[in-house]
């Protein structure tokens, strides 16, 4: 392509950039679009295409229109803007542009020959707009029915004019951008849209909930109508409409109601994973396997009255500023003349102030969006900054040790230093805290979980959570996901009982289930708890013993016999259901908090329900440890699990069978545990009494530590020492310390697993 | 001549693979090379910390810029005798594909000697030696002027899976 060629192809996309990022009453906008618009058509007339010259010429006219008011639609625009994109591929190339704009033209309001004269130079003349008149236009903007109307040609590379929007063409770039980013928030949509309806059914008739459902579908809607996505955009708009109906009061959302939304939501999900499919393969997506016409007619038919006008006046008798009555006479004029504004009719008639309807107009396009500023960032954005915030904690405490060696005792450099340490320091803590996410998110999704499992099984279950603002990190809130879900399906499943079971049993026919989050040491913890018919030990040690896991005389604890619920293929549930029953969910849920370095403990009392606790380490990146030495190692054992450090006296140093040692400390007597044994690394004290202990726990064990000398306690940054150490037990990773060198972070668990044995 | 021709292409084939520019350094008075887009960087010989629990040729790791990378001694690796570090010993890093994407791995060498270019048709395939000698980590071994160079096939010397049964064993 030529110079010129690039240079017309620039231009192009820039303004179907401006055109989609055009936003109503956006005048300096609107301006510079009427002026690449210009630009444009200068350059248009080099190339002899009468097309071209025609539909920039609509566009201009259009734009024209746009900022007199005239008009207020900004899809003529798009579908103008994606036309003379495909003209240029045509034209740009050298093929001949054949196909027929004329549709694209009528919709600009221009006809094809003519060709009118430059007038609007720019948005000059736009002062027509008030500020009163923006909100009044924008409740009172008319849904369109966004039928598929013919396009001419469309983001396909295949230049034949009529472009198909139902055949699988490849997708562009800047497509494919487009779609992913859509997927996402479109995800993110949804899933807002099922916690507020089941929010909704704890107190239907809450607007302010029926508005938040009603936004995220407006959304989708909007976007998959840009995208061409046409059956996405139909759905949205039916079940929009629906929800509109409830906003203006014609309709009641109800169980059923709320099904159906339920429903228009999982058919907009299977659509959304067609349109990710779609990126992998680069086609563009066809909804064919989808039947969205069923779900749309049933959403149609409970009724979808489309009167806008009450809202406004509704809000206005709630306010007080007007009465009922006033209300009704307006509505009853404005029944006969239908294009006035309820809002005009009642200044009329001197029953309200203009003031009052801008406040009542602010009110009831309030909530646009105001959920406290956020942005989206890319997660591996993130990664990287924890990672450098990292290093600049190293770096920063190498620069001090150096600086102590070379200046001494320099009392403004140490400020200055000071200074620095603080801000890396609370650098660090927001880098980390960004990472964290509230685990809140992950608990939400089990609410429509529990409510479908419910319905599903015939049973009632209520969902209670607590301590769902504890973070947790971004990475383990996805791997926890899975996990939990299997074990609320198996709460719901094994564990409630039929509500006229635990009526006879005295229990509440709800059962109730309680998720629980909390940080314990350098622990989360998270509990699911429910109150149904809890683990039977006989059934479960019987099985045990049927499948040879145990004997009959084993002397087993309880939680030894629980446990045996998570070997794989382990299942006494007689018949298997869809959910659970086939002795495949624990092993898995096991092995999944297991790679989290996590535990999962379960208690259980029969008949009165069953605790299942997760807890995972909170140990990604920062530990706090005291710092160890032994012989010419220097080691981090995590700080958490260090309950104190002493120096034993011969006379409480005893050994067993002359293998084991022990040691005496107020008054238990505690295992020994010389460290540079266990680590082959030469130590300096023979004896226990020579070096110092360190009293460590674990699990409600307690062991001590035999050292060389301790060194000061400190946070460092874990480093992941690779897959090549992953074997080895008793280390949790790798640290860079003050001097430079690696010190290796210890893992009690794993210490005390090895010395265990 | 079907079948001949055949053959040759396989050999041509094999030979255009392995032919680059190769990384040469010394162990024991025998001549390796490493292919160099397997390199990372060469730094000099650093204090190592020793990690518990591993085989011996697992040296222990090293703080690499921040980033904590294990290191091998390739002598140990080769079953050859350990010696103590001179000034010329060097550690070259080495990214090689492990099980979820590619990881950084040190390795102790005596010396480090140039970057050769190296023809294909200056490689041979690797005689075999019997059971006294696992070939399966040499590419081949290149004819120069001055001695015979053994090309390493580096992924499958540290390839991790050995390392970690290996150790379990230890």
């Amino acid at each position: 392509m030529s110079e010129k060629g690039k240079d017309v192809k620039d231009k192009i996309e820039n303004l179907s950039l401006q055109v989609c990022m055009l936003e109503e009453g956006d005048i300096p906008a609107m301006g510079g679009i009427l002026n690449s618009l210009a630009a444009l058509k200068e350059d248009a007339s080099d190339y002899d295409c009468a097309a071209f010259l025609d539909v920039i010429n609509g566009l201009h006219e259009y734009m024209s229109k746009l900022v007199l008011n005239d008009a207020e639609d900004t899809k003529p625009l798009e579908e103008g803007a994606t036309t003379l994109q495909s003209i240029w591929r045509d034209i740009g190339n050298g093929i001949e542009f054949s196909a027929d704009v004329s549709g694209v033209l009528k919709k600009l309001g221009v006809a094809a020959e003519d060709r009118p004269p430059d007038n609007h130079g720019n948005g000059d003349e736009a002062e027509g707009h008030t500020e009163a008149d923006q909100p009044e236009r924008v409740s009172e903007m008319p849904l369109e029915d966004m039928t598929s109307s013919e396009k001419t040609g469309d983001s396909n590379t295949v230049p034949s004019g009529t472009g198909d929007t139902s055949s699988q063409a490849e997708l562009a770039d800047e497509d494919v951008d487009i779609l992913s980013d859509f997927v996402v928030e479109s995800k993110e949509n949804l899933e807002s849209i099922e916690l507020n309806l089941i929010e909704l059914e704890q107190s239907p008739g809450d607007m302010d909930i029926i508005n938040s459902i009603f936004r995220p579908f407006h959304t989708i809607k909007g976007v998959s109508g840009f995208l061409k996505l046409d059956k996405m955009n139909a759905l949205c708009h039916h079940t929009e409409n629906l929800i509109d109906s409830a906003r203006s009061g014609d309709l009641v959302i109800d169980d059923n109601i709320a099904d159906m939304i339920l429903e228009s939501v999982d058919t907009l999900k299977l659509m959304l994973e067609e349109v990710e499919k779609s990126l992998e393969t680069r086609l563009s997506p066809t909804f064919q396997s989808i039947d969205s016409a069923r779900i749309s007619a049933k959403i149609q038919s409970a009724g979808s009255v489309e009167e806008k006008k009450e809202t406004l006046g509704k809000i206005l008798v709630e306010e007080g500023s007007i009465e009922e009555k006033d209300l009704r006479e307006g509505l009853k004029i404005q029944k006969s003349n239908p294009d006035k504004k309820i809002g005009e009719i009642l200044v009329k008639e001197k029953k309200i102030d203009p003031a009052d309807i801008k406040t009542a107009l602010k009110k009831q396009t309030a909530g646009k969006g105001s959920a406290g500023l956020q942005v989206k960032v890319d997660t591996e954005k993130l990664d990287n900054l924890v990672d450098l915030a990292g290093e600049l904690v190293i770096a920063q405490s190498m620069f001090k040790q150096i600086g102590l060696e070379m200046v001494g005792n320099d009392q403004k450099f140490f400020q200055q230093l000071n200074q620095v340490t603080q801000a890396v320091s609370d650098i660090q803590k927001i880098a980390m805290s960004m990472r964290m996410v509230p685990i809140k998110n992950t608990f939400q999704k089990m609410f429509r979980l529990v409510r479908d499992l419910a319905r599903n099984s015939g049973k009632e279950a209520d969902l209670s959570m607590s301590g769902e603002d504890t973070e947790i990190d971004r990475n383990v809130v996805d791997e926890l996901y899975e996990p939990m879900v299997h074990m609320i399906r198996n709460s719901v499943d094994h564990g409630l009982e039929m509500p006229d079971d635990r009526e006879a049993s005295g229990k509440n026919r709800k059962g109730s289930i309680h998720l629980r989050a909390y940080q314990k040491g350098g622990n989360i913890v998270i509990e699911i708890e429910d109150d149904g018919k809890g683990l039977d030990r006989n059934v479960i040690l019987k099985k045990a013993v049927e499948r040879g896991l145990a004997t009959e005389e084993d002397p087993l604890s309880d939680r030894e016999i629980f446990d045996f619920i998570m070997h794989p293929g382990f299942s006494t549930a007689k018949e298997i259901t869809d959910v659970s029953g086939r002795g495949v969910g624990m092993d898995v849920v096991k092995k999944g908090i297991e790679k989290l370095r996590g535990r999962l403990d379960i208690d259980s009392q029969a008949g009165k329900g069953s605790v299942f606790t997760i807890s995972l380490p909170l140990t990604l990146a920062i530990v706090e440890g005291m710092l160890v030495r032994v012989g010419k190692e220097k080691y981090i054992l995590p700080a958490h699990s260090i309950l104190e450090s002493f120096r034993p006296e011969e006379k409480n140093c005893y050994t067993v069978e002359k293998k084991g040692e022990v040691v005496r400390h107020r008054e238990s007597i505690i295992p020994l545990v010389r460290i540079d044994e266990l680590f082959n690394v030469k130590g300096e004290m023979n004896n226990p009494w020579e070096g110092i202990a360190v009293l460590a726990e674990n699990n409600g064990e307690q062991k001590a530590l035999l050292l060389d000398e301790l060194l000061g306690k400190e946070e460092f940054v874990i480093k992941n020492l690779g897959e090549t150490f992953k074997k080895v037990k008793g280390l949790a990773g790798g640290a860079i310390l003050a001097d430079g060198k690696v010190g290796l972070i210890v893992d009690m668990s794993g210490l005390f697993q090895v010395t265990g044995e | 001549m079907a079948e001949e021709t055949k053959v040759m292409d396989k050999a041509v084939k094999l030979a255009a693979e392995r032919e680059g520019k190769y990384l040469t350094f010394t162990l024991a008075d025998e001549e390796y090379g490493i292919g160099i887009l397997k390199i990372k960087e060469i730094i000099g010989m650093m204090p190592v910390t020793t990690v518990p629990q591993t085989p011996d040729f697992v040296k222990g790791v090293i703080n690499l810029r921040g980033k904590v990378i294990p290191v091998m001694d390739l002598r140990l690796r080769f079953g050859m005798e350990s010696i103590d570090y001179t000034e010329r010993t060097c550690i070259i890093v080495v990214e090689i594909e492990g099980s979820n994407g590619t990881i950084q791995i040190g390795i102790v060498v005596d010396s480090v000697s140039e970057v050769l270019n190296i023809k294909g048709e200056d490689i041979e395939d690797t005689p075999t030696f019997g059971t006294k000698l696992n070939t399966e980590y040499i590419l081949g071994m290149a004819k120069m002027e001055g001695g015979v160079k053994i090309l390493l096939d580096i992924d499958r010397v540290l390839s991790e899976g050995d390392i970690a049964d290996l150790e379990s064993a230890a």
